[in-house]
């Protein structure tokens, strides 16, 4: 094709310079405020890796990185579980099961600030219809946002209800791809249900779970809303999560150089994991 | 000789370290049908793509009506081109994929009506001209394809096996359309297929390739009387002919001669060797199976170190065992160890 | 599973059904429900089901606390660049990824690789201080920009313009198409399924977003409804959380994004299958 030379390069252009100007270089950026103290009215003061060995040395940051653990594994794990579940029970197409994979979309659409609004009023100690519910079933109110061992599970609930209808989706489609032949050959082979499952149907979408397990990852690390909005990373720092932290300490404390740190940290803690990701789960999943 | 329509001239054409073309010479006259007939791989398709300017050769020159093609775009060759797969444009209605191509060389709304209204009328597209592609019935596909080549009223016509992806009984249909077609225009057709009996039954001329070389350029009668090779040979003909390894027996008739052949309905079965006209060839061999195809029934015979089929055009209940196959003498054509023929050309000569 | 029917029985499937259902409907009945009681009526326990004095106070008090019909234009403004943005950074960048082989190619499809893994949630502060820098904050510019490219867009569009049937193209260059009509009455077209749903998941992306219209601005000018929807948290009205309220606006600011779910539900549940088949 005699296409000008210069031609795909205009055409890339437009968007290679948003990502270079708001992707690239706020991680350089960022690397680079790390080593400094500021607090973005004064002058910038080189300090070194003093930023990060405050992290290392904070209890306060020790919280944040085994919270957001804890987040990001119960979440995935959760997510996954329930969802496969669901999208099994799901999995005929009948008009019950379409109305209900569409109402479980619902939540997954609308904004996170909603939903974290929804169950902030829900989850209320003393007038949340959660607790209500619960005391018809004779349990004692749980104190789901102000008590220091239960908040952060309770942020984890409510980012599975909102996700569980994207997982169940994209596992339920997963599901339908598997050769309808394959089930049929093992009933002709006397197989037992759960043997199928573990042989037949785990194996056929592990691609798709080991895609799943690494968005809700990823997005587990992403979460804000909830954080902000529901328990403000309390009660004693049971709910602070990396980008709070963060956002704490740019925007409410300015310590800018800090606060880069610690985004530097979020980083390579994201990268890591990514990284573990493809090199164990990669091996085990069936590609065909 | 008047200048032919197109030229190939020491084309060399490789995908990487792959040669398809190697030093090839083509030449095509105004106003016939060449058919590019060969196995997959052979490079037909690759010398239609050449002449349509889709690939640019490694080394050579392509004409057309003896100008170069060297800086000359596809589309503005005077060439039109029917896909394998209709290539028609998803989104457009059939009227829109027609008139695509006359817009681009603006020709004025008008003078666009007026070709399609008549192209409409003779390919029979009247009903669905504001369909769109995915509507259609595989050969209305391919007629839509051939009216939006035929509107553009090109010098050439360049078609990719057209019919391969069409059921037995449209292809026989379209085959006849596509020989009309021709007779009307009169243009230049060049047709690429691999189907031995489409490239007979459709060309005024058949050019045989093999891995990128030309082993026979001829009519089809020329092709199926007096092939030049074991190749040519073996690919024409149903079934094709059966070439035999010479023994010394029959060698001592054609010295020199390392293969024979004979095509299967000039051969005759016998199980009384008595019977046989002198003169003729005699293998004998075991009738092995028999299928019978309606008007003709193909009998299957092993011998020692060959296959023989033959084609007989009446029913005998001959019993499964030994038989002689004879072979008219005349029949027989002989082969030299480098697989040409050994028969003296015709006069007028093949190529 | 297959023989799963055997397995579970009529009855037990219609009571996780209904369990499925009501773990689903239930959140959201309770927000309509408190959007219009009283503040009252609200703080019953045990609380009502139904209300007999539906109180639409709570809308006109939402309405009134923050600028709301300023942040409903934002949020309509924003979206809808953000939207027109994409279609001019992603469309040809997509494009050109997909059609043309040119030197470093690999390494620009490398930036839009990092780029999908980078979230906002970590260049957030960087980016503010950029935007600081230019005097870009509580301007439009400063919601718009950072969001003008997707590259996720870039994957799901490249992808779908290879799998456009490369005789198709041939086809047209046999046509004397010059690369603009190719591009726009052959490619786009073909195309125009991934585009939409890029449009949709886009549009409820940005419309639902609250982290960047908090980041980047500091007054009314340019905010956007989420923003305006968390702060009546903090509405004065003699009770800790006026939830009444905040679920009146909650309410007003989900019905748009469930009107179009509604409306267009296929659409955006293929849409998202899509982005599921990476």
């Amino acid at each position: 094709m005699k296409a000008l030379k210069a031609r795909p390069y205009l055409m890339i252009a437009p968007a290679m310079t948003i990502f270079a100007v708001f992707a690239l270089y706020p991680i350089i950026y960022m690397l680079y405020l790390s080593f400094f103290k500021w607090n973005m009215l004064g002058p910038k003061i080189f300090i070194g890796l003093k930023n990060y060995a405050n992290l290392l040395s904070s209890k306060e940051f020790g919280k944040v990185f085994s919270n957001s653990l804890y987040y990001m594994a119960l979440s995935v794990l959760l997510s996954i579980v329930i969802s496969l579940a669901v999208a099994l029970f799901l999995k005929k197409k009948t008009a019950l099961n379409g109305f209900l994979r569409a109402s479980i979309f619902a939540p997954y659409i609308i904004s996170l600030v909603s939903v974290s609004l929804i169950w902030l009023w829900f989850m209320d100690l003393d007038y949340g219809l959660l607790n209500f519910i619960l005391g018809l079933f004779g349990v004692k109110p749980v104190d789901w946002l102000s008590d220091s061992h239960m908040a952060l599970t309770s942020l984890v609930i409510v980012s599975v209800w909102k996700g569980l209808g994207f997982n169940t989706l994209i596992l339920a489609s997963a599901l339908q791809a598997i050769p309808e032949y394959l089930y049929e050959a093992a009933e002709l082979d006397k197989a037992k249900p759960f043997s199928v499952f573990r042989s037949i149907t785990l194996p056929m979408i592990s691609p798709t779970l080991f895609f799943l397990a690494l968005t809700n990852m990823i997005a587990s690390l992403k979460a804000f809303e909830t954080v902000a909005l529901m328990t403000q990373g309390g009660p004693s720092n049971s709910t602070n999560t990396f980008v709070y932290y963060i956002y704490q300490n740019g925007f409410q404390f300015f310590k800018i150089g800090y606060a880069s740190a610690a985004g530097v940290v979020m980083m390579l803690f994201i990268g890591a994991f990514t990284i573990a990701y493809f090199m164990v789960l990669d091996r085990r999943v069936h590609y065909r | 000789m008047s200048t032919p329509m197109i030229e190939l001239r020491g084309i060399h054409k490789s995908y990487g370290a792959e040669k398809v073309l190697e030093n090839l010479d083509l030449r095509m006259e105004k106003g016939g049908f060449t058919v590019l007939l060969g196995p997959s791989g052979c490079g037909k398709s690759t010398i239609l793509r050449l002449i349509a300017g889709l690939e640019t050769a490694s080394a050579g020159e392509v004409l057309i009506d003896g100008a170069s093609m060297r800086e000359v775009q596809p589309g503005d060759r005077g060439i039109a081109m029917v896909f394998q797969n209709y290539a028609l444009y998803p989104t457009m209605t059939v009227r829109e994929n027609i008139e695509y191509g006359l817009k681009n060389g603006g020709i004025a709304k008008k003078e666009r009506d007026r070709r399609i209204a008549e192209i409409a009328e003779l390919v029979g597209l009247g009903d669905y001209l504001k369909k769109k592609p995915q509507f259609l019935s595989g050969g209305q596909r391919q007629r839509v394809a051939l009216a939006r080549a035929m509107v553009k009223q090109p010098r050439i016509f360049l078609m990719d096996e057209p019919l391969s992806n069409l059921d037995a009984k449209l292809r026989g249909q379209l085959r006849k359309d596509l020989i009309e077609l021709y007779r009307r225009l009169g243009s230049t057709f060049v047709y690429v297929t691999h189907d031995q009996v489409e490239a007979m039954s459709l060309g005024t001329k058949v050019i045989l390739l093999e891995k990128g070389k030309i082993r026979q350029e001829a009519t089809p009668e020329e092709l199926y009387a007096r092939p030049a090779n074991v190749f040519s040979a073996r690919f024409i003909g149903t079934p094709p002919m059966n070439i035999i390894e010479a023994d010394p027996a029959t060698s001592a008739r054609f010295p020199g001669a390392r293969h024979l052949g004979f095509r299967p309905e000039k051969a005759r079965i016998t199980v009384d060797r008595s019977a046989v006209p002198s003169g003729d060839l005699i293998f004998p061999g075991e009738l092995v199976t028999h299928e019978m195809l309606g008007s003709e029934v193909l009998y299957q015979v092993n011998g020692p170190g060959w296959k023989v089929q033959v084609k007989l055009y009446e029913n005998r209940r001959i019993p499964f065992g030994p038989v002689f196959i004879h072979v008219d003498r005349k029949d027989i054509f002989s082969f030299d160890g480098d697989g040409n023929s050994m028969e003296s050309p015709a006069p007028g000569g093949n190529r | 599973m297959i023989r799963a029917r055997h397995a579970i029985p009529l009855t037990g499937r219609l009571l996780v059904s209904l369990l499925i259902f009501l773990v689903y409907f239930v959140p959201f009945y309770w927000m309509a429900l408190t959007a219009i009681k009283s503040k009252g009526e609200m703080l019953q326990f045990p609380p009502t089901f139904w209300t007999a004095h539906p109180s639409w106070d709570n809308f006109a008090a939402a309405f009134g606390a923050f600028p709301f019909w300023k942040y409903l234009w934002n949020s309509i403004l924003v979206s809808g660049s953000i939207i027109l943005c994409q279609i001019f950074t992603v469309v040809p960048a997509a494009y050109a990824f997909a059609r043309y082989r040119f030197k470093g190619s690999g390494i620009f499809f490398g930036l839009t690789l990092a780029s999908v893994m980078i979230p906002p949630q970590l260049v957030f502060l960087p980016v503010f201080l950029l935007m600081n820098r230019f005097g870009l904050i509580n301007h439009y510019a400063s919601l718009i920009l950072p969001q003008a490219a997707s590259a996720f867009g870039i994957f799901m569009l490249r992808q779908t313009f290879r799998q456009v049937p490369e005789e198709v193209l041939e086809a047209a260059r046999m046509d004397k198409a010059s690369e603009l009509s190719i591009i726009t009455r052959i490619m786009i077209p073909i195309a125009m399924p991934t585009i939409s749903a890029l449009g949709l998941i886009t549009f409820i992306g940005t419309w639902n977003d609250y982290f960047w219209p908090l980041v980047l601005t500091t007054s009314d000018a340019v905010r956007t409804l989420p923003v305006g929807v968390a702060s009546l948290k903090l509405l004065d009205s003699g009770i800790s959380i006026p939830y009444n309220v905040v679920m009146a606006g909650n309410l007003i600011l989900i019905i748009p994004v469930l009107l179009i779910y509604l409306i267009a539900q296929q659409r955006i549940t293929k849409a998202f299958t899509y982005m599921g088949e990476k």
